[in-house]
C-alpha cells in the first residue's frame, strides 16, 4: 500500500461513516479487529482503564443493533457527521500489513429543531490504524481514535466515529 | 433584601413547578441556600493518596482544592488567591509542595496557609496579615470510608447526622473490595454537560420507572450477562427516602444462588474470609443506586458528581470505581460493564443525557408547568424507623430530595420529617 492508496482507503472509510453506512463500515473490520476510542490517557491500558469505546466486531454489531432501534434516543434525530482526514503518515507498509497515523477532525451535528441552541461539535482526533490485506482488499485490524478532548468534555457520539 | 423568586408553592410532594428548573434567579438561590449551605461531596481519599497530592473540585460555584498535607491530613480550601483573586491551581489532579499564584507569586502551603508573597519589602509593617491571608478553608469537612464532604456553612448540622442512613449502603459498596477499600476515578472519568437543570440528573440517578423504556437498547443486550435485568421493572425492589434528601433505589437483590451465578466462587470465598459471611453476602447481594443530596450518587460502577453551572446547564462527572484487592479479571469486568452503559458512546447513559436536554426544552411550556412525582404517593409506606418507601419503579426516591430542598430553600432548621404525608390533594 502506498500513500495514495492509504489516503483513498481512509477517505472511503470516512465516507461510509458520514453517510451512516455503519453496516458497510463493519465489513471493513477483520475478525479480530479492535476499535478503540480512549477516555483519559490515550496511551493508557484499556484493560485497566475505562474507554469511551473498546469494541470487538461483535461489540460493534451490538452498537449497530442499538443504533437501528426505535428506542435509540441519542439518535432521535440522528447525529450527522463529517470526517476530514489529514496528515496521513505511513509508519510501516508492505504488501500485507500497514501501520499508519492520521489526524481527523470530526464534526457532529444533530438537527433537533426544538432545542434552544444547536451546537456544531468539533472533535479533533489523532488516529492510529493497522490495516491487513484480506483477499484483494484491505481490512481494519485496529483503529484508535484519540480525541483531543478525550480526558475532558465529549459530546454524545454516533455509534461509530 | 430582594424578594425571593423561590415560592413555597412551587414544590409539593407530588409535583415541582417548572420555574424551579428554568428560572436563573431561583438557580442562584439554590446555590446559596443549598450548595453553599449544606454538605457537598468534594472528592475521595483515593484521589489524593499521598502527602502533597491534590485534586481541584467545586462546592457550588466555589472552586476548591482538596489537598493532603505532609502529615496526611485532608484540607478543603478555596482555590482563590487572597490577594487579587486568581486561582492558585489550574489542574484537576496533581502533586505539589505548595501552590503559587501566577500573578504575584503568593505561595500557599498544602493546608492553605500563606507561606510567602512576591517582593515582600514593598509591604509596610501592618499591611500584610500572613495569618489572616491563607486560602479560605471550608469551615466544615467530614468523611466516611474515604468519601470527603465539605460545607461552606460553619453552622451546618453534624456530618454524622447528615450521612446517617446512607452509611449502610456505602458499607455494602466498599465491602465488595476484600480490603474494604475502593478507588474513585483512577480507572476512568467520563465528563458530560447537558443543556438542562441539575435536578434532572439528581432525580435521574435513582430512576426506576424509565429503565425498561428509555434504556431498552441497553437492557436487551445486558440481559445476556445479567438475565435478571430483563425483568427489572417486575422485580420486588424498593426505593427509600433516607432523610436529608438522600435516597436509594434497589436495582436487584440476589439470592444466595444468584450470587453464586453472578460471581466466581473463589471470589465469594475471598470476600467471606475478609469480612465474614454476613457482611460479604450483603456486599455481593445488594445492587443499588444511592443519592447523597445535593450533588453526588454512587452507582454500581461509578461515583457520579453533579455540578450545577446554570439553570439550564449542568456538568456530570462519572468516576469509575475499582475495588482494591479484587481479582484483576473482576476489575476488568467492572471496566467493560461500566463503559458498556456509560460514557459519551455508551449504550445507556447517553439516552438519559439526551432526555435531560429534551426535558429542559419542555420546561419552557409555561402553559403546562408541573413536573409530576405522584407515582406511588398513595401507596407509599413507612419503615418502623420512619423511612418512606415504595416500589422501585414508583417515585418515592424522586420525592425524597425535595423534603430537604424545601427545608433549605425556606431556611428551616434541619429536622427531616419522619411522618409520612397523606396523599396530597
Amino acid at each position: 500500500m502506498n500513500q495514495a492508496e492509504a489516503e483513498a482507503f481512509l477517505f472511503r472509510e470516512a465516507r461510509l461513516l458520514d453517510r451512516r453506512r455503519f453496516r458497510d463500515w463493519r465489513q471493513l473490520l477483520t475478525d479480530d479487529a479492535i476499535y478503540w476510542v480512549p477516555n483519559g490517557d490515550p496511551d493508557g491500558d484499556p484493560q485497566l482503564h475505562c474507554s469511551i469505546v473498546y469494541a470487538t466486531p461483535a461489540m460493534v454489531e451490538d452498537r449497530l443493533e442499538r443504533a437501528e432501534s426505535p428506542f435509540y434516543w441519542v439518535g432521535d434525530p440522528p447525529i450527522r457527521s463529517v470526517h476530514t482526514v489529514s496528515n496521513v503518515l505511513l509508519e510501516q507498509a508492505d504488501e500485507t500489513h500497514v501501520e499508519l497515523t492520521c489526524n481527523q477532525v470530526i464534526y457532529l451535528y444533530r438537527d433537533n429543531d426544538q432545542r434552544r441552541d444547536q451546537p456544531l461539535d468539533v472533535l479533533p482526533a489523532q488516529c492510529d490504524y493497522r490495516l491487513t490485506r484480506v483477499g484483494d482488499g484491505w481490512r481494519i485490524a485496529y483503529k484508535k481514535v484519540a480525541l483531543l478532548t478525550g480526558d475532558g468534555l465529549v459530546p454524545l457520539l454516533p455509534p461509530i466515529i | 433584601m430582594p424578594e425571593s423568586h423561590y415560592r413555597p408553592d412551587y414544590s409539593r410532594p407530588e409535583a415541582n413547578h417548572a420555574e424551579l428548573y428554568r428560572d436563573p434567579a431561583i438557580f442562584d438561590e439554590e446555590l446559596d441556600r443549598i450548595f453553599h449551605a449544606t454538605w457537598v461531596y468534594v472528592g475521595h481519599d483515593s484521589e489524593v493518596p499521598n502527602p502533597g497530592d491534590y485534586k481541584t473540585s467545586f462546592i457550588g460555584r466555589v472552586p476548591v482544592i482538596l489537598s493532603r498535607d505532609l502529615a496526611g491530613t485532608i484540607h478543603v480550601v478555596a482555590n482563590r488567591c487572597t490577594h487579587r483573586g486568581s486561582t492558585v491551581c489550574a489542574r484537576e489532579f496533581g502533586h505539589a509542595e505548595s501552590f503559587t499564584c501566577p500573578y504575584h507569586a503568593w505561595t500557599f502551603r498544602l493546608d492553605g496557609s500563606l507561606e510567602a508573597v512576591g517582593l515582600p519589602r514593598g509591604y509596610n509593617d501592618g499591611e500584610l496579615d500572613f495569618a489572616g491571608l491563607g486560602l479560605a478553608a471550608a469551615p466544615r469537612v467530614g468523611s466516611y470510608r474515604g468519601f470527603v464532604f465539605a460545607s461552606l456553612n460553619p453552622d451546618v448540622h453534624e456530618f454524622d447526622t447528615h450521612i446517617g442512613r446512607a452509611r449502610q449502603y456505602i458499607d455494602y459498596y466498599c465491602d465488595l473490595s476484600p480490603a474494604g477499600e475502593i478507588t474513585v476515578g483512577r480507572t476512568g472519568i467520563y465528563k458530560h454537560r447537558y443543556r438542562g437543570n441539575w435536578k434532572a440528573q439528581l432525580e435521574g440517578s435513582v430512576e426506576g420507572y424509565h429503565v425498561w423504556h428509555n434504556h431498552r437498547t441497553a437492557i436487551d443486550i445486558m440481559s445476556k450477562w445479567v438475565p435478571i435485568m430483563k425483568q427489572y421493572q417486575n422485580l420486588p425492589m424498593k426505593a427509600y427516602d433516607l432523610g436529608f434528601g438522600h435516597n436509594i433505589i434497589e436495582n436487584y437483590t440476589l439470592t444466595d444462588a444468584q450470587v453464586h451465578e453472578r460471581w466466581p466462587g473463589e471470589f465469594i470465598e475471598q470476600l467471606v474470609a475478609a469480612h465474614g459471611r454476613q457482611r460479604a453476602m450483603d456486599a455481593l447481594r445488594h445492587r443499588f443506586n444511592v443519592v447523597l443530596f445535593p450533588n453526588m450518587a454512587i452507582l454500581e460502577y461509578h461515583v457520579r458528581v453533579i455540578r450545577p453551572l446554570a439553570a439550564d446547564l449542568t456538568e456530570v462527572r462519572q468516576y469509575h470505581t475499582s475495588m482494591v484487592d479484587l481479582p484483576a479479571e473482576m476489575n476488568l469486568r467492572r471496566v467493560r460493564e461500566h463503559e458498556f452503559f456509560y460514557g459519551p458512546g455508551g449504550f445507556g447513559g447517553p439516552d438519559d443525557l439526551a432526555t435531560f436536554d429534551r426535558i429542559q426544552q419542555g420546561m419552557e411550556a409555561y402553559t403546562a408547568p408541573w413536573v409530576l412525582f405522584n407515582r406511588g404517593l398513595k401507596s407509599e409506606e413507612t419503615t418502623p424507623d420512619g423511612l418512606r418507601f415504595g416500589h422501585h419503579t414508583q417515585e418515592t426516591q424522586q420525592r425524597a430530595p425535595y423534603y430537604e430542598y424545601r427545608r433549605l430553600m425556606e431556611g428551616k432548621p434541619p429536622a427531616p420529617s419522619r411522618i409520612r404525608l397523606a396523599a396530597a390533594g
